[in-house]
């Protein structure tokens, strides 16, 4: 049947809705996206009211506090662990302990010496023992009321006498040609590369068991029919920032302060 | 056949929104990639016979849009194709002047099949892409419809007859 316009009833009719389908089909996503946030958001105002933008104002605000707060804790849990493997080390020991902290170094790392934040006043003397988690590190060579100096292992004037594991080979341990060694070992002893090093009771300032390192390498000491060993030490001088001073009393045993 | 510009009324809004539903029905049971037979494009095909183009492009419009909506499929892909479909149909009817039953059949398989071919193009990613492997459900489906429409007209012939017959046999 024709229309007014000569064209068959329904052909105007026809193309209008193909063009709304065309449009639906390049636009529809975008469309229903579009309509269903906006649907969404309306339904939300109207749901929870008008304070929504106030509320998350609020809410973005505590966002920021409670991620303050997380970093602030997360730092406190990190020193909580470490404090906790300090801790470690003198439950093995009948000494009072405290943990400090590592101010600065002097004239360099293999000659220098360490200065940390506790002296006299918390009870720290000349010759108590410095160790880290991972083992000893050396020993309080002089005392202010704050601060203290120690004199690492690998300080060349620092004599420790120490024994390995299992193969109880003894020796003097000491800073020579840049490398730690066991000086003046029995022949007869079957030291070898891979033994813990560790102090030996016969020293009379460190007590003994402490874990010093590692043996890499066994060799003949010139001369002498004694042996000597190269020594890989397990605390990481470089990167030490805490550690814990043994103190002279043995009172409070494995108490931190 | 000269299409009829009446207004189906309620038995046209009823039937439009069964045969949606039908064919809702069929494709989520039977599978949506051209599974079922088409049974939407043949209900439109006899309502542009019978009501005219205009209610029926209203109709191949919304019930487009409706059964994309549904099926989460493009958005105006089978409305699109719906409309082509009876396009297609009313030229093949308007070729065969006087037609039979079995011509309504076939431009209501034929406006499946244009609609079948017309989806796949407009809901192809990318855009008028779909020809492929795709195509080869598209003759099982043409068959399916054919074989629906055939049924209907039978059934809806059996049911007339009785009808005239049980009109005759009261007068």
């Amino acid at each position: 049947m024709p229309s007014r316009k000569g064209l068959p009833r329904g052909s105007g009719r026809f193309w209008k809705y193909s063009l709304a389908s065309l449009l639906l089909l390049i636009l529809g996503p975008t469309l229903l996206g579009g309509v269903g946030s906006w649907a969404a958001a309306r339904f939300a105002d109207l749901v929870l009211g008008h304070n929504s933008k106030r509320d998350s104002e609020e809410l973005r605000t505590q966002i920021v506090e409670l991620m303050l707060e997380n970093a602030s804790l997360r730092e406190q849990a990190m020193k909580a662990d470490r404090y906790r493997l300090l801790l470690g080390w003198t439950r093995v020991s009948s000494r009072r302990a405290i943990a400090a902290r590592v101010l600065y170094r002097t004239e360099g790392l293999i000659s220098g010496t360490m200065v940390v934040d506790r002296g006299s006043d918390d009870g720290v003397s000349v010759n108590s023992i410095c160790l880290a988690p991972d083992g000893l590190v050396g020993v309080v060579t002089s005392c202010g009321e704050a601060t203290s100096e120690i004199l690492p292992l690998t300080s060349p004037q620092v004599r420790v006498s120490c024994t390995t594991r299992p193969s109880g080979a003894m020796g003097m341990l000491q800073f020579e040609r840049g490398s730690l060694r066991i000086m003046n070992i029995d022949p007869t002893l079957d030291a070898k590369p891979g033994d813990e090093v560790v102090t030996s009771r016969f020293g009379g300032v460190y007590p003994d068991g402490l874990l010093i390192g590692t043996v890499v390498s066994v060799d003949e000491s010139g001369s002498s029919l004694a042996l000597s060993a190269t020594v890989t030490p397990a605390v990481d001088f470089e990167s030490l920032g805490e550690v814990i001073i043994l103190l002279k009393d043995s009172t409070d045993a494995g108490r931190i302060e | 056949m000269p299409a009829v510009s009446n207004r189906p009324g309620i038995t046209g809004t009823l039937l439009v929104i069964g045969a949606v539903t039908v064919q809702l029905l069929l494709e989520v049971t039977l599978g949506r990639v051209f599974r079922a037979p088409n049974v939407l494009a043949l209900v439109l095909t006899y309502l542009s016979i019978n009501y005219g183009n205009v209610w029926s492009i209203d109709s191949a419009f919304w019930a487009g849009v409706t059964l994309d909506l549904l099926l989460h499929q493009p958005l105006g892909a089978s409305s699109l194709g719906l409309l082509a479909g009876l396009q297609a149909s009313r030229l093949l009817i308007a070729a065969a002047p006087g037609g039979n039953r079995m011509t309504k059949v076939l431009s209501g398989a034929f406006a499946g099949l244009v609609y079948d071919v017309v989806f796949l193009l407009a809901a192809s990613r990318p855009f008028l892409h779909g020809l492929g492997s795709h195509v080869l459900p598209v003759a099982a489906r043409l068959l399916m419809t054919l074989v629906a429409g055939i049924l209907f007209i039978s059934v809806a012939t059996a049911l007339s007859s009785l009808r005239v017959r049980g009109r005759n046999e009261a007068v």
